[in-house]
């Protein structure tokens, strides 16, 4: 038994703990999402450091509501850092941290609960893990070479429509 | 080897409300007039797009199970391994495997369950160990679950293989159950209630020419020159069928979760072994929805057919058959199939007013009954404490109104409670 193990509450036998690897990743995430924002010490570090604060009872204990009371926490937090002048890879850090750390708990618990918590699945929590933080990346680095590249000859308002533009054809997409 | 399934996909909802923090990103982006919020957007979208157009893989799998042992003696344990080939066409990065381990059989080491990431034409292994008990144990189909890169999507399949355990006990040491009087023509050890030739004492008659000189009464001749001859108790085989109740009701556990019906097939083994060492002829029904008969027999390849119906028939299988049980059917099986002049050794918990009325109308078909009664449930409970009264007043009711019952607490040996029971009985 590890030391994270003795998070969970033994009266409560409907949480299970995300199995062992994603335990682990969700809190580096979840560390590299407060460290972003800290060099700033703007005013949304005490958002964002409660925010991974309840995220990381929330993996600790496998518990899904505090899971998502933490992500939602942190992304606010670290919307407020960026609106408050944070700068924008930090945000964006920020943001892709925790959506990893919530996404790679939710899949450790899942596979915790399907497979059992003391089964070795490291292969299929990385590959999922190595996926998630891929996806982040990618769209946020692509985000900000294109605002590095263009945004001292475009003006913010196209880029607002641009991005606007894209959030409705995917919203589109949806339903369709 | 494998049968692929019909493939369910579904969607896992997992990325349901990221699109809520493009939105968030924008709105906040828009009123602060700052780009990292509004950069904050492409991650959303980035996030739902994927999750939007990716598809879950083709979970195409070839299972091989490999079993330590196919026939294992009850109690062994059998080491599984199952191996698990992506033959697909595509890498399934979230793969969710559970073996169908027979529901009677229980896993003592390892677990029949894994997660992995699979390349095309990648192998996996899981490894556990299961203790085998009596029956014949299916396996039940694998059931694989992939996800996709991000677990947005995800597809099950189920995997059917051919694999199964035969666990055939021997038959156990041999226990004596004194019999009733209905007997077959055939000369055996049951002692009848027909004068004849024999060992015990029944009656003496007045000489008929050509009785046996050995068996004139001398003494009376020497008393008053009147010629008798003595009658002794014919002794006789006997047919019996050993009837099982195999409904759901027979399948009550004792405290060590070992059902009624196990505990009557090891005393159906041990008491069958003894009867036809004496010369009777023993077989066996299942009382319940699914129908298993051993007509009665005698000899070495009986004695093997025997053994072998009653670890792997289907009426007597090691979890219950949930199906409808009529019994006026039940009831007509055995009296189309059970010769008229067997004996019935009834084996059932009798825990409901059916294995009463059983009694009843085997008796009243002309059969003589003994119920062999494992008691197996225990007064820990208040609730159990009143099945375990009611049952009580059934046994007493069957042995005031139809004669002989053996009322075995499981947690002694069976000797013990039909020599208890032997001594209340009249013959």
């Amino acid at each position: 038994m590890s030391v994270l193990d003795e998070f969970v509450p033994e009266d409560d036998e409907s949480l299970t703990q995300p199995t062992t690897y994603s335990r682990y990743v969700s809190l580096v995430a979840i560390a590299v999402g407060i460290v972003a924002v800290v060099p700033a010490m703007t005013g949304s570090l005490p958002f964002v450091t409660t925010g991974g604060v309840v995220l990381a009872v929330g993996v600790l204990r496998g518990d899904r509501t505090w899971l998502t009371r933490g992500y939602l926490l942190m992304i606010g937090g670290g919307l407020v850092h960026g609106a408050i002048g944070g700068t924008a890879i930090a945000t964006v850090g920020t943001v892709i941290a925790a959506t990893v750390a919530w996404d790679v708990a939710e899949n450790g618990i899942g596979l915790a609960e399907q497979v059992g918590p003391d089964v070795a699945v490291g292969r299929a929590e990385l590959v999922h893990a190595a996926a998630v933080a891929l996806v982040g990346v990618l769209a946020g680095g692509a985000a900000i070479a294109v605002t590095f590249v263009f945004a001292n000859n475009q003006p913010l308002p196209a880029l607002v429509m641009l991005l606007f533009a894209v959030v409705i054809l995917v919203a589109t997409f949806r339903q369709g | 080897m494998t049968d692929p399934e019909p493939s369910i996909e579904r969607d896992t909802y997992r990325w349901m409300g990221i699109t809520a923090l493009a939105f968030a990103g924008l709105a906040v982006g828009v009123l602060s007039s700052r780009p990292g919020p509004l950069l904050v957007v492409a991650v959303g979208v980035g996030y739902a797009a994927v999750a939007r157009s990716d598809t879950p893989p083709e979970v195409t799998l070839d299972v091989e199970h490999d079993l330590s042992e196919t026939h294992p003696e009850p109690g062994d344990e059998v080491e599984v391994e199952l191996t698990v080939t992506n033959e697909g066409p595509d890498t399934i990065p979230d793969l969710r495997l559970a073996d169908g381990v027979p529901d009677a059989l229980s896993v003592s080491e390892g677990t029949p369950r894994h997660a992995t990431a699979l390349r095309p034409g990648g192998t996996t292994t899981i490894e556990y160990t299961i203790t085998a008990r009596r029956g014949r144990h299916e396996f039940d189909p694998v059931l694989a679950v992939g996800r996709d890169w991000i677990g947005a999507h995800e597809r099950e399949v189920e995997v059917s293989t051919d694999v199964s355990i035969d666990c055939v006990a021997s038959l156990p040491d041999s226990v004596s159950l004194p019999l009733r009087g209905q007997t077959a023509q055939q000369v055996g050890t049951v002692t009848t209630d027909t004068g004849g030739s024999g060992v015990e004492f029944h009656t003496v008659r007045e000489y008929r020419p050509g009785d046996p000189l050995k068996r004139i009464d001398w003494k009376r001749k020497a008393r008053t020159g009147d010629l008798a001859t003595i009658e002794f108790r014919e002794e006789r085989a006997a047919i019996v069928v050993f009837v099982i109740d195999t409904r759901v009701e027979g399948y009550v556990t004792d405290e060590n979760d070992v059902s009624a019906v196990e505990h009557s097939i090891r005393a159906t083994g041990a008491l069958a072994q003894a009867l036809m060492d004496d010369g009777n002829r023993v077989g066996a029904a299942s009382f319940g929805p699914s129908w298993t008969y051993v007509p009665p027999g005698l000899g070495r390849d009986h004695e093997v057919r025997l053994r072998d119906r009653l670890a792997l028939g289907e009426g007597f299988s090691p979890t219950p058959d949930r199906s409808e049980f009529v019994l006026g059917l039940s009831l007509r099986r055995i009296q189309k199939h059970v010769p008229e002049n067997a004996q019935i050794v009834f084996c059932s918990p009798v825990i409901d007013d059916v294995a009463v009325e059983t009694t009843r109308r085997l008796e009243a078909h002309g059969h003589a009954v003994t119920v062999l009664s494992p008691d197996v449930v225990d007064d820990e409970t208040i609730g159990s404490t009143v099945v375990d009264l009611e049952r009580e007043d059934r046994i007493r009711n069957i042995r005031q109104t139809y004669g002989r019952v053996v009322s075995w607490d499981v947690q002694e040996p069976l000797e013990v409670a039909i020599e208890s029971a032997r001594r209340g009985w009249s013959r």
